[in-house]
């Protein structure tokens, strides 16, 4: 009964060795903004998208944008109602996946129609310009591989599926047209 | 080999060898974690440089955009980063293009991502001999492998690190090992502690010294033997007692007539000659006094037998109403003197017995004998037998009104020796030799009694 608790000790030792313990965030991590009005709004919707995502997900930030700027809004199929993008990153194992996710509004509910598969570091840009002026507009995604450049790739939306029409690389300017 | 040294050294095998299986997974694990997870962390980054560089950069050619890649391919990595052309030669290397062979085919990792896929090669470089991890993945531009970006690591604090880990790990089981040890020591101490205080009991016992007794420290096996231990010296200082008041009474029981048989001799011898009456009244005290010592040396002799087990009965028919009234009518004399009533009841369909007939005598003799030492006259003594068929027993009492016995004595009358006042005249063997004998019949002696009432012995005989 003596050798049991001496390896149960020792495994938990293992363990904690093997696992580390949970450090708390440093003094200086906890400096924020104070809450605003539209950032709480902000963070009701936030919350709403996350709902839909992967567990764990992350929502990445354009580079070329604000904080809050998580979720970006534009009309892809002309019928007037704003669709919605967000670009997540997702752990898997010791790598990282970024993914984009467009979703559609249908009867105030929020649905995600479709994925596609990102590259890089993280996300330069994103937006919804109409760049072949056929009235709805397209999905521009900037991907970033640090000091080497970025990747553009644009998506243009059909029957409830992103096609991808053009994909370039970009150096630190973006020039959409 | 003692009992402690035994003790500790199951314990110390035991989790010396558990520790060492533990810590040989664990150190084993540890480093397989430690490097499977670096050289995995490579492979992301690697990966996600090349398909980048497939998607968006696999127009322009690589020697020319390669610095500019390399920016690239090392953010976010502490990794050397190199970018190696379809030749296998460098092209790029984040810490600096080294004079000397550009050709990095030696590589086996280079070489594996020339053909198509992901390296990876440990080893140790040839520079510096030290240890490290490179891992090479393809660039393609249209599905032509066009070069491949390799990192590379240096394990130097890798291996320093899942170092650092054994040695807390092995100083953990040292520790572990260390405690087991001592509380090992300390446990078998208690139990060791227990067997040497119950050996130097035994030894003194053994050098005659009874009084000695065994400090009792748990409630334990050892304990209860400790509490046997005692109890049994004490026993034999209480038997030691019992011997010594045996002789020092016997000495004085023999005294007693030998005194009076002196005495009359002398008056005999001196006055006898002429005084008839006075001869015949010394002779018969002399008669008398010499039938009380050839009981008591009896005595002395069947106890003896009996304690060696040298007596034997020899069994025969017993008709046992006659017996007892044959007994009452030898001891009515001295019960008249006495001024004791002596009644006899014996049942008509008292069956037959296989017994030994002399013996049984003695038995009823000594009861009775018992029964008119120990009360006063005007007292009561009756003697009853009955069968008990469905019982297959005969039942025979010995009821008595004399001064009984008092109830911390009655459990020790029948044993040898015994005399619940020691200055009362007898051996003190008469119950104890009564006991036996009913017992090598197969028989029963149980007593009842009660101070101031009287005695009741009842024998079993199975018929």
């Amino acid at each position: 009964m003596l050798n049991k608790h001496i390896t149960g000790g020792i495994l938990l030792v293992a363990l904690l060795l093997l696992g580390g313990c949970g450090i708390p965030t440093t003094p200086a991590d906890t400096i924020k903004p104070p809450v605003s009005e539209a950032s709480m709004q902000r963070e009701q919707v936030n919350r709403e998208f996350r709902k839909l995502l992967p567990h764990k997900a992350q929502l990445v930030v354009p580079l070329q944008g604000k904080e809050g700027d998580d979720i970006t809004f534009g009309d892809m199929d002309g019928d007037g109602i704003n669709e919605a993008v967000v670009v997540y990153e997702e752990k898997k194992g010791t790598g990282r996946t970024l993914k984009a996710a467009l979703f559609k509004q249908s009867n105030t509910q929020w649905k995600k129609i479709f994925e596609v598969k990102g590259f890089g570091y993280g996300l330069d840009f994103v937006g919804f310009p109409d760049l072949n002026h056929d009235g709805s507009s397209e999905l521009a995604l900037g991907w970033s591989l640090g000091a080497a450049g970025n990747g553009l790739d644009i998506y243009e939306l059909s029957k409830d599926k992103l096609e991808l029409l053009s994909k370039k690389e970009y150096q630190d300017n973006l020039q959409l047209e | 080999m003692s009992i402690q040294k035994r003790l500790v050294g199951s314990y110390v095998t035991v989790i010396c060898v558990t520790v060492l299986i533990l810590e040989i997974f664990l150190i084993v694990y540890v480093r397989y974690y430690y490097l499977h997870n670096v050289e995995r962390s490579l492979m992301n980054q690697a990966e996600l440089s090349a398909s980048f560089y497939e998607q968006y950069f696999a127009d322009a050619d690589l020697e020319e955009q390669s610095e500019r890649l390399l920016k690239g391919f090392a953010h976010n990595s502490d990794a050397q980063v190199q970018i190696i052309n379809s030749a296998g030669r460098l092209l790029q290397d984040s810490i600096g293009i080294h004079q000397g062979d550009p050709s990095m085919t030696k590589y086996m990792d280079v070489r594996a991502a020339l053909q198509g896929h992901a390296g990876t090669w440990r080893g140790k470089d040839p520079a510096t001999q030290e240890s490290i991890l490179a891992v090479s993945f393809p660039l393609r531009s249209h599905d032509v492998i066009v070069g491949e970006v390799r990192f590379v690591t240096s394990l130097t604090d890798t291996i320093n690190t899942v170092k650092h880990i054994a040695i807390v790990l092995i100083s953990v089981g040292l520790l572990v090992i260390a405690i087991v040890t001592v509380l090992g020591l300390l446990l078998s101490w208690t139990i060791t502690r227990s067997i040497k205080d119950l050996k130097l009991a035994a030894d003194r016992m053994t050098e005659g010294d009874f009084s000695t007794r065994v400090h009792k420290r748990y409630e334990d096996e050892l304990g209860s033997l400790a509490d046997t231990m005692n109890m049994m010296a004490s026993r034999i200082t209480k038997s030691e007692q019992l011997k010594n008041d045996f002789i020092s009474s016997v000495s004085h029981e023999l005294r007693t007539p030998l005194t009076s048989i002196k005495g009359w001799i002398i008056t005999l011898k001196t006055s006898g000659h002429d005084n008839k009456e006075l001869l015949h009244e010394g002779l018969d005290i002399l008669e008398s006094e010499g039938d009380r010592l050839n009981h008591m040396l009896e005595e002395l002799l069947d106890f003896s037998k009996l304690d060696n087990g040298r007596i034997v009965i020899h069994p025969g028919p017993v008709q046992l109403a006659p017996l007892l009234h044959h007994v009452g009518k030898q001891l009515s004399p001295r019960a008249a003197r006495q001024g004791i009533a002596l009644e006899i009841q014996a049942a008509d369909n008292l069956p037959i017995l296989q017994a030994d007939e002399n013996r049984l005598k003695q038995v009823f003799i000594n009861l009775i004998d018992n029964s008119l030492k120990f009360s006063d006259s005007s007292g009561r003594i009756l003697i009853q037998a009955h069968s008990a068929p469905e019982q297959e027993q005969v039942i025979i009492t010995v009821e008595d009104t004399g001064i009984g016995i008092a109830e911390e004595d009655l459990q020790y009358v029948l044993q040898k020796f015994y005399k619940a006042d020691q200055h009362a005249t007898g051996s003190g063997l008469g119950l104890s030799i009564a006991n036996q004998i009913i017992g090598l019949h197969q028989g029963e002696l149980r007593i009842t009694s009660e101070a101031g009432k009287g005695t009741t012995v009842q024998i079993y005989l199975p018929i």
